[in-house]
């Protein structure tokens, strides 16, 4: 006979059986619910996006140049993101007659008041949207303008970042300035981004040029940016190719300007080998041959080889005795270079120990000197 | 009835510039055929012999010069005439490019007119 207790226990089992059979049944319903509803959201917009590359394509190659299907399809969130998903991408991917259309199709009524009322947000991800798709959009009027220069000076990196970003889509280089200001006093941005910040500074006019580079020249000198920046900066005025600022260089690196930062007068040896400025070799000699960091040491020895010049192969073959090995290959990489004399020293060189003499050898094999 | 109009195989992994290639080119009376990925792209060479590939180098999976090398090293496929796309400044793509027999290399972002101007020049050859 089943007791008492026994039924109460029984009916407890029975009870918790159910339960768990309709949790298990309330949760396969809903992961299914979930999967299909997905799919359809999936699928949705990979027809909005196929309708979109139509009508794009259509507007840039002249096949259909209205624009009212476009406004119409282009009305919910949702499709305002994609559609400028699909036109940031395209941007990057050509060049020419196309980029001005593609361009100005992110200003199709609609759009921009939807990205600036993310912009007015008060999170910071929707802002953060917003100032990129200001980053695509040429001219920004004086409301946006405020709200990107007040976000540039915001606590969050990623937000400062993205509105840098915005201000330097600006036509003005002293917005643009402004921005770059901004971003190089940041001591925690990544050299990437700083590198990224310096080419969008620069890129939007050839013209603009000597204006930048007046710009350029009040930052090298602000003592208040971090080393690390200032370093970045240089190189990357380098590799654009601001001749202008040479002499400006060559003085911080004659005055010994932040000398105590190696990062920064690396960055002034890269800078003069780049541009082949032999003079300030002089100043390498007495100052950074024997410097104390083989960073520095090996930078000299590249700037040596990029000046090409025999007056500095005694330096080199000093620097090819070094006893940081990185330090010994690049100044024998460079007295390689320098020809007939300097493959006469290095063969003086091969003469003083057995090490030197297979360096010598493998970097010649590498270089295919006979 | 076969085709008269050039067949172009595009291999490319962006919508957008596959899109607009395939678009740009039907107009110029070529038949175009899209893969999104190297696998996809070697198996549609071996099977369409295409008059000419489009290969964007940096693809998913597959990268554009293993795709190459399969290419080149198959007696049937290996006379096919290749236009490599690239981005800017890769200078040792170029190289190894045209040590691979590529015809001609187009750098990304590229303006239309200079793509289609290419295309029809590397069919003419």
């Amino acid at each position: 006979m089943v007791s008492g207790d026994d039924f109460d226990a029984i009916r407890f089992v029975y009870i918790v059986a159910s339960l768990l059979a309709i949790l298990s049944v309330y949760l396969l319903f809903t992961s299914v619910i979930v999967r299909y509803a997905s799919r359809y959201v999936e699928k949705q917009r990979t027809k909005r996006r196929n309708q979109f590359y139509t009508y794009i394509i259509e507007y840039i190659t002249g096949e259909n140049e209205s624009i009212e299907r476009m406004e119409k399809s282009v009305k919910a969130e949702f499709d305002m993101d994609l559609f400028v998903e699909i036109l940031a991408d395209m941007m990057t991917q050509l060049d020419g007659q196309e980029v001005p259309k593609i361009q100005s199709l992110l200003f199709l009524p609609g759009i921009r008041a939807h990205y600036f009322a993310k912009l007015k947000s008060s999170a910071n991800q929707q802002r953060i949207d917003a100032c990129l798709y200001y980053s695509k959009v040429i001219d920004i009027n004086d409301e946006e303008l405020r709200l990107l220069r007040q976000y540039v000076k915001s606590p969050s990196p990623l937000l400062a970042h993205a509105a840098a970003s915005g201000l330097l889509s600006s036509k003005e280089v002293r917005i643009r300035f402004e921005a770059l200001t901004q971003v190089v006093h940041n001591p925690r941005i990544s050299r990437l981004a700083l590198i990224e910040i310096m080419y969008r500074f620069h890129t939007l006019a050839l013209d603009q040029f000597e204006e930048e580079s007046e710009c350029i020249s009040k930052l090298l000198v602000d003592t208040s940016i971090p080393a690390h920046n200032i370093g970045v900066v240089i190189r990357a005025i380098t590799d654009i190719g601001y001749g202008q600022l040479l002499m400006v260089l060559y003085d911080l690196l004659e005055s010994g300007f932040r000398s105590e930062d190696d990062e920064v007068i690396d960055a002034l040896i890269y800078s003069m080998g780049q541009f082949q400025f032999g003079p300030a070799g002089d100043w390498m000699i007495d100052t950074t041959v024997g410097h104390a960091n083989p960073r520095i040491r090996k930078s000299t020895a590249q700037a040596f080889e990029a000046f090409n010049d025999v007056r500095f192969l005694p330096y080199l073959k000093q620097l090819a005795q070094d006893p940081v090995l990185d330090v010994r290959i690049r100044a024998i990489f460079a007295m390689v270079a320098m020809g007939p004399e300097g493959q006469t020293n290095l063969d003086e060189l091969a003469m003083q120990t057995e090490e030197l003499q297979e360096l010598i050898g493998r970097i010649r094999d590498e270089m295919e000197v006979v | 009835m076969t085709s008269t109009r050039p067949k172009v195989l595009l291999i490319e992994d962006n919508p957008g510039i596959s899109r607009l290639v395939e678009f740009k080119l039907n107009h110029e009376n070529m038949d175009v055929v899209i893969a999104a990925n190297g696998v996809e792209g070697l198996a549609k060479a071996f099977e369409l012999m295409p008059d000419l590939i489009l290969l964007d180098v940096m693809l998913p999976g597959i990268g554009g010069f293993e795709v190459l090398q399969a290419i080149r090293d198959d007696e049937k496929t290996r006379h096919l005439k290749v236009i490599m796309l690239t981005s800017k400044n890769r200078e040792e793509d170029l190289q190894r490019g045209f040590s691979m027999g590529v015809l001609e290399y187009i750098s990304k972002p590229f303006k239309l007119g200079e793509l289609m101007m290419r295309i029809t020049r590397a069919l003419e050859k």
